[in-house]
């Protein structure tokens, strides 16, 4: 497959060139769908996410002036469509009838009922948390990401992120030790 | 401690990530893929649209209009008072709220006070002070810097406010309304019986409501106003035999002296007073006519006295000086009002004002209704506002220039009234609003009149007191308009630079 540069890569999508928009796919899908997967926690509707910052993406990437910019770019509309997902899923949390729709997860058969629980604990905890903590939370603990790299993605500064980082950790450890369940797994963990 | 957690945290991270996986397959790969593919082409679709400035507007506007099935020209003018509302919104003027203080904080609910079990008190934020006898219940119906209302449900208000001359306060209980003007007073009301009452012991209040005879009560320091349900009368006060006076001890244990000298009926012959209406006359050494028992016994149906002869006075004079006050003078019932009879009061009114015998001047004026204001001319009535300004009667050359006002409405003197009353609100009661109101009623009257510069100032200047800035600046570009080497030039410039 023929290797695109930036610039060229946003000529070829702006200009609905189908080599151009495969060779974006293949750099950049999987990264925006695993952020998206472990952000979001694995639910029913990751797809349509997905498919929003894909769309997003392609609407207004001729806006890009600097073309080595691209892949901050996408990182950051990546960040910010999950961002306003967070928020619209506390505000839809709020209405009487909302379902969670963690349940339908497709991999749940794959994995053992005690690591699916772990998983559903450790999700409940991250939804108590304001978005923005809890994206800078996935990123470094989940994700592995350093601060400045954070900091890049989040388009802040690294003490933004620092300061963040602090908040989402107290919450998680205060969370934790409330509940005997997220202790076992904490000191679970910790043992291991 | 924030080592070890962060390394627990890692830890944990990393499993639960392990564990959650990346959600990539093969399939979802392929479904990406053909969904690239989709916006792929539609970017081809845009790029051979032709470009349009205003685009993304007529697609925005079409795309509504279509979903609400709206006419344009319904929808533009839509959006015009949208804008035009918004825009009156944000140029609405705001006044700050004045914090207000309840003390002892658990007998307040939100804005409602109720001295249950003591007394409460409202405490303002310029240092103004309302207390709230036991037992009454008030609540605050706005505090801003604007105006100040209060609404007495029931129970004995005591108020202690500090005019800044921009505020408006006052006090509403039942149908009448306490118009402060910087003052110590006190207000009660009893709702099951509908007695209320105003006693002012500092500066000046301004009573209106619509069971009073007049539009309103000019009330200051020492008079007490006392308004019944079934009857309407001004009594002063009596520590005998008034209950009233328990509501307010202190003010009478203050007051009670001084009342006395100032209520004093005149002395010898030849200070004598015709009383007007009735023709009550009132000789030396006599105390007011009409003490409360011989009102009470011409209520039941005794014999009103005779025109023109005393009526006896002789309980009264036992009493001493502090007495009730006679009835107001009652119509003659064949219609002649009696002008002739009026008439020598005026002379007798001015003559005290001049020899400083204002209480008495007082007491005429206000215990007998205004009677001797009604019935006399306007050259009199003109008469006795200039020489009541002069001595500093405010109240009595505000009541004049009213009974001017409403009696000759269309004579020059009643448009130029207007302007008087503006300039005794600015000079003289320090009420910044009211004179503002007086003044707009004299332009609206006689827009080129021979005080409509000095209103117009005076307008001007009130708006820049009250902090209304906009509206100043357009009343000095106006003032400046109409009169450029005025007098009060370069108090407009000054308004217009600030």
């Amino acid at each position: 497959m023929r290797k695109f540069s930036n610039r060229e890569l946003i000529h070829g999508i702006v200009n609905g060139n189908i080599a151009a928009s495969n060779a974006f796919h293949d750099k950049y899908s999987r990264r925006i769908i695993r952020w998206v997967w472990r952000l979001l926690g694995s639910d029913r509707e990751h797809d349509d996410v997905v498919q929003q910052v894909y769309t997003s993406i392609f609407r207004s990437i001729r806006n890009i002036r600097q073309p080595e910019s691209l892949d901050g770019w996408v990182n950051r509309v990546t960040i910010m469509t999950v961002k306003y997902e967070l928020r619209r899923r506390v505000a839809r949390r709020a209405r009487i009838f909302y379902r969670d729709s963690r349940d339908l997860d497709e991999f749940r058969e794959r994995r053992s009922p005690f690591k699916e629980r772990h998983i559903k604990i450790f999700y409940s905890i991250l939804d108590n948390m304001p978005a923005d903590d809890r994206i800078v939370f996935v990123l470094r603990y989940m994700e592995g990401y350093k601060i400045d790299e954070i900091a890049t993605i989040m388009a802040c500064s690294p003490s933004t992120v620092k300061r963040r980082l602090a908040r989402s950790e107290l919450l998680f450890t205060k969370m934790a030790s409330s509940d005997f369940r997220l202790v076992s797994l904490v000191e679970e963990y910790h043992a291991v | 401690m924030r080592c070890s957690c962060e390394q627990t945290l890692t830890d944990l991270g990393r499993r639960i990530a392990r564990e959650v996986g990346d959600g990539v397959t093969d399939a979802k790969l392929d479904r990406y893929q053909e969904f690239i593919h989709s916006l792929a082409d539609k970017n081809r679709e845009r790029r051979a649209e032709p470009v349009r400035r205003g685009g993304w507007l007529r697609s925005l506007t079409g795309r509504i209009l279509q979903r609400r099935g709206m006419p344009i020209w319904a929808f533009s003018s839509a959006l015009v008072v949208l804008t035009l509302g918004a825009a009156l919104l944000l140029a609405w003027p705001r006044f700050e709220e004045i914090p207000v203080m309840i003390e002892p904080s658990t007998e307040g609910i939100g804005n409602s006070v109720i001295a249950a079990n003591s007394e409460v008190s409202l405490a303002f934020g310029n240092g103004s002070r309302f207390d709230l006898r036991q037992g009454g219940s008030a609540t605050v119906e706005s505090a801003t810097q604007r105006s100040v209302d209060v609404h007495l449900e029931n129970g004995v208000l005591m108020a202690r406010v500090k005019g800044n001359g921009t505020t408006e306060w006052s006090v509403q209980a039942g149908p009448y309304r306490v118009v402060v003007l910087g003052t110590r007073f006190g207000v009660s009301w009893d709702e099951k019986a509908g007695v209320f009452d105003v006693k002012v012991e500092k500066g000046t209040v301004r009573v209106e409501g619509t069971r009073l005879n007049n539009d309103a009560v000019l009330l200051t320091r020492g008079y007490h106003l006392r308004v019944d349900a079934e009857k309407r009368e001004t009594i002063i006060p009596d520590p005998n035999e008034d209950a009233l006076l328990t509501s307010f001890p202190e003010l009478v244990a203050e007051k009670r002296p001084r009342l006395a000298e100032r209520f004093s009926p005149p002395r010898g012959p030849e200070n004598a007073v015709q009383w007007s209406g009735d023709a009550e006359t009132e000789a030396g050494g006599g105390a007011h006519p009409g003490p409360r028992s011989d009102r009470k016994n011409r209520r039941k149906g005794a014999p009103r006295p005779v025109p023109g002869q005393p009526e006896p006075s002789s309980e009264a004079a036992k009493t001493g000086a502090a007495a009730t006050l006679p009835l107001p003078p009652e119509e003659d019932e064949s219609g002649n009002e009696g002008k002739d009879e009026a008439a020598p009061i005026l002379p007798q009114l001015i003559q005290l004002i001049k020899d400083g015998r204002y209480a008495e001047a007082r007491l005429m004026v206000y215990k007998i209704e205004d009677a001797p204001l009604v019935k006399s001319d306007l050259v009199a009535l003109w008469s006795l506002k200039d020489v009541a300004r002069t001595a500093g009667l405010h109240d009595i050359a505000e009541r004049t220039l009213l009974t001017i006002r409403r009696r000759f409405g269309r004579t020059k003197q009643a448009r130029l009234a207007a302007y008087c009353i503006g300039k005794i609100y600015e000079e003289n009661l320090d009420n910044a609003a009211t004179a503002i109101r007086w003044y707009a009623t004299y332009l609206t009257e006689s827009p080129h009149g021979n005080m409509a510069e000095q209103a117009r100032a005076g307008k001007m200047r009130g708006l820049d007191r009250q902090g209304r800035a906009r509206e100043a600046r357009h009343e000095a570009r106006v003032y400046l308009d109409l009169y450029r080497d005025g007098t009060y030039e370069h108090e407009a410039k000054a308004v217009l630079s600030e």
